[in-house]
């Protein structure tokens, strides 16, 4: 990140080349089309490169950092009403390539696995939570109100299944 | 104040998932203003249970273009370009720090003063940051908006000039003998652009069949594309390019099943309409 901060784009190579199949895969999850994923990861991918300062790794990994960001301005896209209207109207984007081969992938790939056995083990409604707040952008109420569940058990679910997340996916796992 | 509950945990995971509800935030960022390890370790561990949480997605890769397209912007722009960073004093995510007064020996009621002065500076840079940050995205928002609506006039503009080129050709396409039942075709072709916009009204195709539409050229007919009605049986193909005005003799519509003849390059149904391109 130091290399980042000092504008050398050698560092921003290897930080996209690492980073961006978990960042686009989420982005593409939350816009849900190809071309408006890419518009958001570029944008991110500015971001980190001109705010690289912003990052305080006593807050997180870097990773966990551009997830925030990734994570935010795709929730912000589909806000916006234009982006909504684009969706009726535009024609499809090209379809990304997916990551089946590449020997880079192999370790996105196994913690992928490893990740998705974990998710697999919470209580439904705990993954149910944590899958409409991140992924779907709803705020608590919102959850609270989609599940027919009191708003305190909402915050207590994310909490459970957060925390059940962590801790059977160690730090020294992630990317 | 805000002494440290189990609640706050709650808070710092609403946080986490991007969840939380804009006063529940209010509430937590008056508490950390203040200072509490335990919430602050907590965001932390948060922070990377959802790096694991968006791992659950499968990985996939852009197109390698979006790549360059980044490298060639942060060569054009380099780093410390930003309206606003932290160097500005300006928190940002992440990096908003737990304001700490150091100790003093002082009267209580001063230190009381000093410790909520803090609080609110530290709630009011970061709903700086907040605004600044909601600004910046709005505006990127809308530029992308602004480019991609522009994109989008200049390929309306020229599909529409295909209609008023001044060598624009038209074909109303007929039944040919096979034709039962057959829409009301109209193809418009401008050998300038060699674009083409065929026009389908009527379109109600027999069960468990489509109609495709075809080029007429000199190596034989190419297919366009299974004609795809609307509710009201309407439809329209745009070709970008329909063959050189040479090349292109007519345009044909046959009758397939469902899904389109398997060979691009041949009806494997009756052709029931065709229409001569007319200079």
């Amino acid at each position: 990140m130091d290399r980042l901060r000092a504008g050398d784009t050698r560092a921003l190579e290897e930080l996209y080349d690492r980073h961006t199949p978990l960042l686009y895969a989420i982005v593409l999850r939350i816009v849900g089309r190809a071309g408006d994923a890419e518009e958001v990861l570029q944008d991110v991918w500015m971001h980190a490169w001109k705010r690289a300062d912003t990052w305080d790794p006593s807050r997180g990994s870097v990773v966990a950092w551009l997830l925030t960001v990734a994570r935010s301005r795709a929730i912000d896209r589909i806000r916006s009403a234009a982006s909504r209207q684009r969706a009726e109207t535009a024609a499809p984007a090209p379809e990304p390539a997916r990551l089946d081969q590449p020997v880079a992938s192999a370790a996105h790939r196994q913690l992928h696995e490893r990740v998705t056995a974990a998710l697999a083990t919470l209580a439904p409604q705990q993954r149910q939570t944590l899958e409409l707040a991140y992924f779907g952008g709803l705020s608590q109420s919102e959850i609270a109100e989609r599940l027919g569940a009191p708003l305190g058990t909402v915050k207590s679910w994310t909490r459970q299944g957060l925390m059940r997340m962590r801790e059977m996916v160690p730090a020294e796992e992630q990317t | 104040m805000s002494a440290h509950r189990d609640e706050h945990l709650d808070l710092c995971a609403a946080l986490a998932t991007g969840s939380i509800e804009e006063t529940d935030r209010l509430e937590l960022e008056r508490h950390l203003a203040q200072g509490c390890a335990e919430c602050e370790r907590a965001l932390r561990e948060f922070s990377e249970a959802t790096v694991a949480l968006a791992a659950t997605i499968p990985p996939a890769m852009p197109r390698p273009e979006l790549r360059a397209r980044v490298l060639e912007q942060a060569r054009a722009e380099r780093p410390g370009a930003a309206p606003m960073t932290a160097r500005d004093g300006g928190p940002a995510p992440g990096t908003q720090k737990v304001l700490r007064l150091p100790e003093r020996r002082g009267t209580p009621w001063l230190s009381w003063t000093l410790a909520a002065a803090a609080a609110i500076l530290a709630v009011a840079t970061f709903s700086t940051w907040r605004a600044s940050e909601t600004l910046r995205t709005q505006l990127s928002a809308a530029q992308n908006h602004i480019n991609r609506v522009e994109r989008e006039l200049a390929e309306e503009r020229a599909w529409a000039a295909v209609a008023t080129s001044p060598g624009a050709r038209v074909a109303d396409l007929t039944a040919t003998p096979a034709g039962l039942t057959v829409p009301r075709v109209r193809a418009t072709y401008d050998p300038a652009s060699r674009r083409a916009i065929i026009s389908f009204q009527g379109v109600t195709p027999p069960a468990g069949s489509d109609y495709e539409l075809w080029a007429i050229l000199p190596d034989g007919p190419k297919s366009l594309g299974v004609v795809h009605p609307d509710a009201n049986g309407n439809a329209e193909i745009r070709v970008a390019d329909a063959g050189a005005p040479e090349a292109l003799a007519a345009f044909a519509v046959s009758l397939e099943n469902q899904g389109g003849s398997p060979d691009p390059r041949k009806p494997a149904g009756p052709v029931v309409l065709v229409g001569a391109i007319k200079g």
